[in-house]
C-alpha cells in the first residue's frame, strides 16, 4: 500500500509538472496581456503532433524533433499574436472568445491532416528505474526533469536578473513602463510567444509518454488554468506548485476513491484552498 | 522653444476637456500649470505624454510634432512623466526600483544584446555607470539613506520622491510632474521644493501641474492657469496668481 501511494505521488508530480509548464504560460500571458489564453492546450497539441511528425515521419532524433516542434509552435504563436491576440490586449472576454475559436480551428486542421486515429511515438527512451520497489519509466523521469528545469530557469530569470525583474515590473504596470520608454507592445508579444513555446515543449514531451489525438489539449488547458488559479495568478513558482498539487491530489484521490472521478479530486482541493486563501496559495508573489 | 503646445483640443464625446490650449516651455525653466479640479490639467499632461491622442492641435517637441507618437516613443525622446500616485512594488527595494527605471540606458548601451544579461548578468562597466547614476539621483532626491529599504516601508512622501527619482534616472530633458505635492505634509512639501530647485540647477526643465497654489507660486518661473479646459491666464507666476479671472475660478466670483 505504501508503495502504491508513493508511486502515485511520483506519478502525480510528473503529470503535475506538465500542468505546471502550461500553467506557467497561462499565468505569464494573463499577467502581461490581461487575457486567459485557452488556446494554449491546442498549441500543446500542435507541439505533440509536430514532434511526432518530425520524429516518426521525417526521422529526426527525438531532441531535435522536440526543438523543431517548439520552433514551429512559436512561429504559429507569433502569427496568432500579430493576427489576433494583439487586438485583444487587456480585454478578457474578447481574448477568451478568440482563443476558444482558435482551439476549433487548430483541432480541425490537425483532424484534416492526420485523422482521429491516435498516434504513438515509437519508444524514445525505453526502460524503467526501480527504486525501493517502485517502478518509474525513465522517460517520465526525464520529462519531469526537463519541465522542472525550464520552470526553475524561468523563475530565476524573472527574479534574479535585471531584465527579468524589469520585465516582471513592466508587466504589472504597462502604462508606467511605457512612460519610462519601454516598448510594452513588444514585451507582450514576447510573452505570448514564450507561453506558446512552453506549451509546444509540453506537447512535444507529452508525445513521448502517451498517445496523441487532436483533442488532448482541452483537458490539459483546463488543468493548467486550475493550477494557475490554485497557485495565485501571476506566480511563476506557484504555477509549478499548483500543477504538482493538482497532479498529486488527482493521483492520490484515485488510490482511495473511484478513479473515474479523478478530475473532481483536484477541483475539491482547489475549492478548499480558495476558501482559505482566496488569492491562491502563492498570491501576488513571483 | 523646447516644447510648444499649439491649439491643443481634446474632446471626450460631448465634453471638451481641453479647449484650444497653447503654451510653450523654454529650456531650463520651471513651468507650472494649475487650475481647480476638472480644469483639464491631467488631460493636458496625458496628451503631452502620448497616453491620450489630441482631437486637434499640435505638440511640437524640438521642432517636431510628437502628437501621434506612442507613450514609449515620447519617453525615448526625452519627455518623461511621473505619476500622481507612484506605481511601486512593495517588495522591491528603492535601489531595485531605480535599476528597473534604467531601461533606456541599458537599451542604448546594449541594444538587443541585453538579452544576454539573462545568463551572464550586467556587464561590469555598465553596472558601475548605472550605480553611479542611481547614487547621484538618490542623493539629489534625499533617498540615499533609504536605498536598501523596501518600497513598502517608505512614507507617502518618500514614495513620491522615488517616483521623481525614477523619472529623473531616465535622463529627461523635460520632466512632467503630475501633482507632486498632493497628499504631502508641510515638511514633505518643503523637502520637495528643495529637490525640484536642485533638479532645476542641474539643467532639467520641469513642467509641474498641481492645485496647491502656494507650492507652485514659490517654485514656478512661469505659470498657466486652466479653467474648464481653457487657458484663462498666462505669464509670470505672481501675475497669474493675482489675475482676477484666476481668483474667481478658485474662490468663486464673490471673493474676487
Amino acid at each position: 500500500m505504501t508503495q502504491l501511494v508513493i508511486g502515485q505521488m511520483l506519478n502525480g508530480v510528473i503529470v503535475g509538472s506538465l500542468y505546471g509548464i502550461i500553467a506557467l504560460g497561462v499565468t505569464l500571458t494573463f499577467g502581461l496581456t490581461g487575457i486567459v489564453n485557452f488556446a494554449l492546450g491546442a498549441f500543446m497539441m500542435f507541439g505533440a503532433y509536430a514532434t511526432w511528425y518530425l520524429y516518426d515521419v521525417v526521422g529526426l532524433p527525438y531532441p531535435a524533433a522536440v526543438l523543431g516542434a517548439v520552433i514551429f509552435v512559436s512561429i504559429v504563436g507569433y502569427i496568432s499574436d500579430r493576427a489576433l491576440f494583439q487586438f485583444t490586449r487587456g480585454n478578457l472576454v474578447n481574448g477568451l472568445l478568440v482563443s476558444i475559436g482558435m482551439i476549433s480551428v487548430f483541432e480541425a486542421l490537425v483532424l484534416a491532416a492526420f485523422t482521429t486515429t491516435p498516434k504513438d511515438l515509437t519508444y524514445v527512451l525505453p526502460g524503467a528505474l526501480h527504486v525501493a520497489g517502485i517502478v518509474l519509466p525513465k522517460i517520465k523521469v526525464a520529462v519531469c526533469v526537463v519541465f522542472l528545469a525550464v520552470i526553475f530557469g524561468t523563475y530565476l530569470a524573472l527574479t534574479r536578473t535585471w531584465l527579468g525583474r524589469a520585465a516582471f515590473a513592466y508587466a504589472q504596470n504597462p502604462e508606467a513602463a511605457a512612460l519610462m520608454g519601454v516598448r510594452t507592445g513588444r514585451l507582450q508579444t514576447i510573452v505570448v510567444v514564450y507561453s506558446t513555446a512552453l506549451a509546444g515543449l509540453g506537447g512535444g514531451l507529452y508525445a513521448s509518454m502517451y498517445s496523441i489525438e487532436p483533442t488532448i489539449g482541452s483537458a490539459y488547458i483546463l488543468k493548467a488554468v486550475e493550477a494557475a488559479i490554485l497557485a495565485g495568478v501571476g506566480s511563476v513558482i506557484g504555477a509549478l506548485g499548483g500543477g504538482i498539487i493538482l497532479g498529486v491530489s488527482e493521483n492520490l484521490g484515485s488510490v482511495f476513491f473511484p478513479s473515474a472521478f479523478r478530475d473532481a479530486y483536484g477541483l475539491v482541493f482547489l475549492i478548499a484552498i480558495l476558501l482559505v486563501r482566496p488569492g491562491g496559495l502563492f498570491g501576488d508573489r513571483p | 522653444m523646447l516644447l510648444d503646445i499649439q491649439n491643443l483640443t481634446k474632446r471626450f464625446g460631448g465634453l471638451t476637456a481641453v479647449s484650444n490650449v497653447s503654451f510653450g516651455v523654454e529650456r531650463g525653466e520651471i513651468v507650472g500649470i494649475f487650475g481647480p479640479n476638472g480644469s483639464g490639467k491631467t488631460t493636458t499632461l496625458s496628451l503631452i505624454a502620448g497616453i491620450l491622442k489630441p482631437t486637434s492641435g499640435a505638440i511640437v517637441w524640438k521642432d517636431r510634432d510628437i502628437s501621434t507618437l506612442t507613450p514609449f516613443e515620447v519617453a525615448q525622446q526625452g519627455l518623461v512623466k511621473t505619476f500622481q500616485n507612484p506605481q511601486l512594488f512593495p517588495e522591491l527595494t528603492v535601489a531595485q526600483h531605480m535599476r528597473i527605471a534604467c531601461h533606456l540606458h541599458v537599451k542604448r548601451a546594449l541594444g538587443i544584446g541585453r538579452l544576454r544579461t539573462l545568463f551572464s548578468g550586467m556587464p561590469a562597466e555598465l553596472d558601475r555607470t548605472l550605480e553611479h547614476k542611481i547614487g547621484q539621483m538618490l542623493e539629489l532626491c534625499r533617498l540615499s539613506s533609504q536605498r536598501n529599504d523596501e518600497a513598502g516601508a517608505l512614507s507617502y512622501g518618500g514614495e513620491k520622491m522615488l517616483g521623481v527619482a525614477m523619472g529623473m534616472v531616465c535622463d529627461p530633458e523635460l520632466l512632467l510632474l503630475d501633482e507632486p505635492a498632493s497628499g504631502l505634509g508641510h515638511d514633505e512639501i518643503t523637502n520637495l521644493d528643495a529637490v525640484l530647485r536642485d533638479l532645476k540647477s542641474h539643467g532639467v526643465t520641469l513642467c509641474i501641474i498641481d492645485h496647491k497654489v502656494g507650492f507652485l507660486g514659490r517654485l514656478a518661473d512661469r505659470s498657466i492657469a486652466l479653467h474648464h479646459g481653457a487657458v484663462i491666464a498666462t505669464g509670470k507666476t505672481e501675475d497669474v496668481l493675482a489675475n482676477e479671472a484666476v481668483v474667481a475660478a478658485y474662490l468663486g466670483k464673490k471673493h474676487a
